[in-house]
């Protein structure tokens, strides 16, 4: 062990921390004497204490003789007050000529030097000051600093208080970097690069090229040329043969492990991007794995080997202006570093490595404790109180953070900054969902303008969600509800044997800044709940919903924000990586394009999972119950935590703003890693079923501050100590710990009696997991980070103090306008728009990017295909297991357009057509046994200083509840986001972008054997088509205004029949209806939309009856509205079917009849079919 | 008597299709095992106990590294396994997508072949249709009495490449081609087996259409009642081709 020497001349409180790290194990160093400048200092008695020899006031000769005597490696100051000589110094210095005495200074050097630092700092009007460690130069605090961390002393009132911030920060410090001085790893480095060995595999050059066109639609791909290569960068313990990294890494048919000879005469334009430190790199950690499995090393030893991936681009092009775009775009600034090439560094690069430099050549410096910061709120002022919330985005509003002084007032101390954080992730409105529980105060004109249907709203709501949500649901009691509302998602039993559970998420805000992350992270979040619903279910289908602003924005936009093309693209890609990978069929879905989306887009991501309704040999047996024991362990599973996605929650309680500098620094980004979660969850179900654990939830939003504290509800306290953490980098202080939302992370609640057994299994299968402390009972969540406790939070005032919102809402409808149009439009054309309109054009290009087989249980999948056509379905279905008759079908409405009017209608319809679709596939409806289910997810712009929006929100509340009360259809779970405004420039402009009040309603039913599910094309020529339902649609709020077709029809907003409904629906979704043939809904682009889609998957014909389509008016082809179904029977059936539904008071007429011709007629119309279906696929991407 | 077939499902580290292999060798008769690489590590077994090793679809380190590549890795160095020499003593292995990228790194076609990512650089889930060409691989059981079939293919990376055109026959030989070469495979290859014929790799996925109602065009039968799907015949035929223990 190698050995030092102290000299110190005060109370020694560093020496003493240095003696106490070394029994500890934190330094690994012979203290070998204390050498005193004054003979009676604190310092000798401490030695003493210690039985350590001390020299007492010795003259650097004396010093010097000492060392070389004793072979002391390293001269530590500790409060020496005695400025050394610069023979001295010289006199010690390495083969490298560093000085080798070391030094602490209560500053970041080079602020401050001298005495006092503290108290420069505290009345310098700094927000923080920190610690650094250097070493020793003659002149006094300028040595090179080593090592430096820094704490922020807002709220503090006192130098003194600083001092007693610092010093214990100065202690930990001090000897983790003596530490790594004196016990430096032996480690080699290597690097290797994979060159496409021809350009037409280069798929990362026409990845990027394809996303930079996207993100600049002003330039084309003449104007510019990329080649990329890969670089591998592996910093190791173990010697590794360059052959075993060729044998690993190098594809002999598609790489080249040298670059092409150009890349070496035009170095400058090549630019390296390698990933921050710990921001999650899968490559790397693949290949960390993949040489600890060839070196035959053990596979839980993550230390010895780490690795980078980064990528090189060779940008060749012959404008700067280009360039700097290409280059600017090459890296995120928020997960990327990015280095360009002279001739002398590309040469160098392999000896040099890019991504691992600023880990391994400093020692880095973390893990301390801030957390014992104090925030004394007391004496506080409003302004001060609400800057305190803004500066540390915690989102709490005024009152919230009065509720905090007051509560801390009475408790007679100060918060610490942990608390602090884990209130704000509590009491956020992504968490806590304070809108939908506060006040409501609501107000109408007497008189709606003509044209609106009449809604009842009454004039005060207290708690939106209970007066309509829940109310819905406790008014319509199922024997087949198992758990609504309080778990991760609601819980359906479906046979005597299978639940069935559902959950759909939004995730907004990230999507906005970083769309792949963003989508990816939301898709592996909600995954994750179905994960954590009940005691553990096993992922079985996606589903996805899409609002973004339509293309034509792509070069008309506001500052800071991406072009809708890209990211529509970012999202697909990422719920393409986080859904195929992780093994689940996407299996239904919606794409709605509006201008309203352009700020922020909303990004819906569903799972449904499957779990045994009862498991004898687990510890709480039914599926639902959540249960937690005294004692039992706190145990993370899965990823580790990094910096990604600190202050998630409160992010998104925020509005977006590109100009807000808190805003744009915070380490929102996420990034995914569906390889570990994929890991996690086959561990988690293969512990579920073994019993190893008690009861599960999800690391999302909050981090472990949320899950923890959530799940300490159920046993009424936890201790939860951060010291353990499996960390992806070093430096996260432990409040960073206790909120970071880093992904792929569950936190499992383990009985003592199978902790060895599930840490056992969980190594086994390549999971770590860690015990972080235990459950208690004392009322009382406490969390602790080496030793000391840095969050001790009364659970009830946690989940209970927050205070109640009170909103006012005001709604003024507008007259419903006569759009008289210029020039009649025909037919034809208004057919052809709508059907290559954005909204209903053919999904393809995104559909065939998703698995939909996977499992090999599903049903219906998002589009017929058959061979080179597709029609589009209206709901996605999956059997239970391959073995089953059962199938779970799900389906979506969602139709924001008629919130441009009003939002009652808008959930009403949204409700009706999520409903039909999934009747119009098979679903069962209409006994009290028939399982069908709804979830409801808003997306709202901030309602809270507006009184149109908390207007719209009410409305929509009240709409949803009508709807679903007179179907008798229970909500099971939901979800609301709030605050979706952008606030931004363009053209030099201050602009404000609110996303139209959008309600995603869910709906999930059952297909009770194979031969009730049902398609939505067109089978067989002979066939005929009737329509069943009202048919009372309208042109107003539909697609065909939306496209800007205008039309002289009268304008009134669609109305509702719900007994109608009722009605049509029981048969629909009676057994009866398995004769039918084909069915799908009435809704985006009308009848002669339905009817077209219906006939491209065979490419049929249709000729309408005569009858019907002399008489048929714009509103009849083409209008939109409510519990109306296309469907096609067989002429044998057709008489039959007709007498069935009058007697059952079903309205119904008869369309026509398909053909075998492929052509639709109209009356004097007639399209070909493949005309048509050109039309629908024109933007699919020439994807078949 | 009962006749003893064995079939061996892998699973692990990010392969997602072994529930349904799974059951399609179950269904086709072979007493059927899922086995996580875990459990293979734990307790080593020897492949004299199996008749039909499958290495289903998924995404073993997702991707990471080039498909299968890292999976390839454990197999040779973990566990050791021979799989050349268990099918010259008559085993059977099959490996469906990412199984037979796993199979294509780990060596049994050769070194010089390599599935490369999709030429349109997508992931293609669509049905497609195949045609069968067992002249070329007459020794192989898994394509027998089957002339055209339809599957589904869910990949990223399934077009395959050589390094020269001679090993084509030689060290590999194709027998399953797309109709409309959806990847830009060499020759529209969607299958190949090995020399023995009894290693066989296709990156469409067999078990996905066990039961008609896999199929699109299931729902144009007027009365709906599921059938066998193609799929299955492959499965059936490892049966019938694969020793018994």
């Amino acid at each position: 062990m190698k050995r030092i020497l102290v000299l110190a001349s005060g109370r020694g409180s560093n020496f003493k921390a240095l003696l106490e790290a070394k029994a500890r194990g934190t330094l690994r160093a012979n203290i070998f004497a204390l050498g005193v400048s004054k003979k009676d200092c604190g310092a000798v008695a401490i030695a003493k204490s210690y039985g350590l020899p001390v020299i007492v006031e010795p003259t650097e000769d004396v010093l010097l003789d000492t060392i070389r005597d004793n072979q002391i490696d390293l001269v530590v100051l500790a409060g020496y007050m005695k400025i050394l000589s610069k023979s001295f110094i010289d006199a010690l210095r390495d083969t490298n000529g560093d000085s080798r005495i070391i030094n602490i200074h209560p500053s970041l050097l080079p602020s401050f030097p001298g005495k006092d630092s503290y108290t420069q700092a505290f009345t310098a009007g700094v927000k923080e000051t920190g610690v650094t460690v250097h070493r020793v130069e003659a002149a006094v605090d300028s040595g090179p600093i080593i090592a430096q961390r820094s704490f922020s002393f807002v709220g503090l009132k006192s130098a003194t208080e600083v001092e007693e911030l610092g010093l214990p920060i100065e202690h930990e410090l001090y000897a983790i970097t003596l530490d790594q001085l004196l016990n430096p790893k032996k480690q080699m480095h290597y690097r290797i690069e994979l060159y496409p060995k021809s350009r037409d595999l280069d798929q990362g050059a026409a990845r990027f090229t394809s996303d930079f066109l996207r993100e600049n639609p002003d330039l084309d791909d003449e104007s510019f040329r990329i080649e990329t290569a890969k670089a591998y960068t592996i910093t190791s313990q173990h010697e590794i043969s360059p052959l075993i990294l060729k044998e690993i890494l190098l594809n002999s048919v598609l790489d080249a492990d040298h670059a092409p000879t150009e890349w070496k005469n035009t170095s400058e334009s090549i630019y390296e991007r390698s990933y921050r430190p710990g921001m999650t790199d899968n490559a790397a950690r693949a290949l960390e794995e993949a040489i600890r499995i060839r070196l035959g090393l053990d596979p839980s030893d993550h230390e010895s080997i780490r690795a980078a991936r980064s990528d090189l681009f060779k940008v060749e092009t012959k404008n700067e202006k280009i360039k700097s775009r290409i280059v600017k775009s090459i890296a995120h600034p928020l997960l990327h570093f990015v280095k360009n090439f002279t001739q002398e560094t590309w040469d160098e690069r392999a000896t040099s490595p890019v991504g691992l430099k600023s880990q391994t050549t400093k020692p880095s410096v973390s893990e301390l404790s801030s957390a014992e910061e104090l925030y004394s709120l007391t004496d506080l002022s409003d302004e001060a109180l609400l800057a305190l919330s803004k500066d540390n985005l915690w989102a709490l509003n005024l009152t919230e953070m009065k509720a905090v002084q007051g509560h801390y007032t009475r408790l007679e101390r100060a918060p610490t900054k942990a608390e602090m954080e884990v209130i704000a992730q509590t009491w956020s409105e992504h968490c806590k969902h304070k809108i939908f529980r506060g006040t409501i105060h609501y107000s109408e004109p007497s008189q709606l303008p003509e044209g609106y249907p009449a809604a009842k709203i009454p004039h005060e709501t207290k708690s939106l969600f209970k007066s309509t949500i829940k109310s819905v649901t406790d008014s319509n009691p199922k024997p087949w509800l198992l758990s609504v509302f309080s778990d991760n998602a609601g819980i359906l039993a479906f046979t005597p044997e299978d639940a069935v559970c559902i959950k759909v998420e939004t995730h907004n805000s990230p999507s906005a800044i970083d769309p792949f992350a963003g989508a990816i992270t939301g898709i592996g979040g909600v995954h994750r709940d179905i994960i954590g619903t009940g005691f553990g279910a096993k992922p079985i289908f996606n589903l996805d919903v899409f609002c973004v602003a339509p293309s034509k924005f792509d070069l008309d936009r506001p500052d800071g924000i991406l072009p809708p093309s890209r990211i529509l693209e970012g999202v697909r890609a990422g719920v393409e990586a986080g859904g195929n990978p992780a093994g689940i069929p996407t299996i239904a879905g919606a794409l709605v394009f509006d201008s309203s989306y352009l700020g922020k887009p909303l990004i819906f991501c569903g799972s449904g999972g499957l779990l045994p309704r009862s498991l004898v040999n687990h510890p709480v047996v039914q599926c639902e119950k959540k249960e937690i024991k005294p004692g039992d362990h706190i145990v993370m599973v899965g990823g580790r935590v990094g910096r990604d996605g600190i202050h998630g929650a409160t992010f998104s309680s925020l509005a977006l703003d590109t100009s807000d500098p808190a805003l744009a620094n915070a380490t929102v980004v996420q990034l995914g890693d569906p390889f570990t979660q994929k890991r996690a969850l086959d561990f988690i179900l293969k512990a579920r079923d073994q019993g190893l654990f008690r009861t599960l939830t999800d690391n999302g939003a909050g981090g472990l501050s949320s899950s923890v504290g959530e799940l300490a509800t159920l046993s009424n306290g936890a201790r939860l100590d951060l010291t353990h953490t499996p960390l992806k980098a070093l430096g996260l202080r432990p409040e960073e710990i206790l909120v970071s939302e880093s992904q792929e992370r569950m936190t499992v609640a383990v009985p003592p009696e199978s902790l060895d057994k599930f840490l056992e299994l969980s190594r086994d299968m390549n999971v770590e997991s860690t015990s972080l402390g235990t459950f208690t009972d004392n009322g009382v969540f406490q969390v602790l980070y080496q030793g000391k406790t840095i969050a001790e939070l009364d659970l009830e005032f946690l989940h209970e103090g927050c205070p109640d919102l009170t909103l006012s809402a005001k709604w003024e409808p507008t007259p419903l306008l006569p759009l008289t149009p210029k020039k009649a439009t025909s037919v034809g054309d208004a057919l052809t728009a709508l059907l290559s309109s954005e909204n209903i054009a053919s999904k393809a290009s995104l559909i065939s990017q998703y698995d939909h087989e996977v499992q090999g249980c599903s049903l219906l999948k998002p589009e017929t295909q058959i061979g080179e056509h597709r029609s589009p379905n209206q709901s996605g279905a999956v059997l239970l297991r391959p073995d089953s008759k059962v199938s779970v079908v799900v389906g979506v409405g969602i139709l924001p357009e008629y919130s441009r009017y009003d939002a009652y209608t808008m959930a009403e319809a949204s409700l009706d057509e999520a409903v039909r679709n999934v009747l119009s596939s098979g679903a069962e409806y209409g006994t009290p046994e028939s399982v069908l289910a709804l979830l409801d997810n808003f997306c709202w712009p901030d309602p809270v200083h507006n009184e149109k929006y908390a207007a719209d929100l009410v409305r929509a509340g009240y709409g949803l509840k009508t709807a679903a009360n007179a179907l008798g259809l229970p909500f099971v779970s939901g979800k609301d986001s709030m605050k979706n405004d952008f606030r931004g420039n363009q053209n030099g402009k201050p602009v404000k972008i609110s996303v139209l009040p959008t309600v995603l309603v869910t709906a999930l039913g059952r297909i009770s054997d194979v031969s009730h599910a049902r398609t939505s094309e067109f089978k067989t020529a002979g066939d005929s088509v009737f329509l069943i339902g009202p048919r009372k649609f309208s042109l107003t709020g539909s697609q065909f205004e939306r496209i800007g077709l205008t039309h002289p029809e009268s304008r009134h907003l669609p109305a509702s029949n719900w007994g109608l409904a009722k009605r049509i629906y029981s048969w629909m979704g009676s057994h009866r209806s398995g004769i039918l043939r084909s069915c799908s809904d009435i809704s985006e682009g009308g009848v002669l939309t339905a009817v077209s889609e219906s006939l491209f998957a065979y490419g049929l014909g249709f000729k309408f009856d005569s009858n019907w389509a002399d008489e048929a008016s714009m509103t009849d082809l083409f209008g939109e509205g409510f519990h109306t179904f296309l469907v096609s029977v067989s002429k044998e059936n057709e008489t039959e079917l007709a007498r069935e539904w009058f007697e059952s008071g079903l309205p119904f007429t008869k369309l026509g009849e398909v053909t075998s011709q492929p052509r639709l007629g109209l009356g004097r119309h007639s399209f070909s079919t493949h005309e048509l279906e050109t039309a629908w696929r024109s933007r699919s991407g020439g994807v078949v | 008597m009962s006749v003893n077939k064995t079939a061996w499902v892998i699973t692990g580290d990010g392969i997602n299709c072994e529930e349904e292999t799974a059951y399609a060798c179950k269904l086709a008769g072979f007493k059927t095992t899922i086995i996580h690489f875990s459990e293979l590590l734990k307790s080593p077994r020897k492949l004299d106990d199996c008749s039909l090793l499958v290495i289903p679809g998924g995404f073993s380190f997702g991707d990471e590294l080039g498909s299968g590549r890292v999976f390839a890795l454990k197999l040779k160095y973990q566990l050791g396994w021979d799989l050349p020499a268990f099918a010259r003593d008559g085993g059977l292995v099959l490996g469906i997508c990412n199984g037979f990228q796993v199979l294509v790194a780990l060596g049994v076609f050769g070194e010089g072949v390599a599935l490369a990512h999709n030429e349109s650089g997508r992931f293609i889930n669509q049905w497609v249709e195949l045609k069968a060409e067992r002249s070329r691989a007459f020794d192989s059981p898994y394509l027998k009495g089957i002339a055209a079939i339809s599957l589904p293919i869910r990949h990223g990376e399934g077009r395959l490449l050589v390094s020269s055109p001679s090993q084509v026959g030689s060290s590999f030989t194709p027998c399953l081609f797309y109709e409309n070469n959806p990847n830009g495979s060499l020759d529209s290859i969607a299958g190949i087996t090995d020399p023995t014929g009894r290693i066989f790799g296709l990156m469409p996925h067999p078990e996905a259409f066990i039961r008609g109602s896999q199929h699109p065009g299931f729902f144009r039968n007027e009365d709906r009642k599921d059938t066998v799907g193609d799929g299955f015949k492959i499965f059936e035929n490892a049966f019938k081709g694969a020793r018994s223990l």
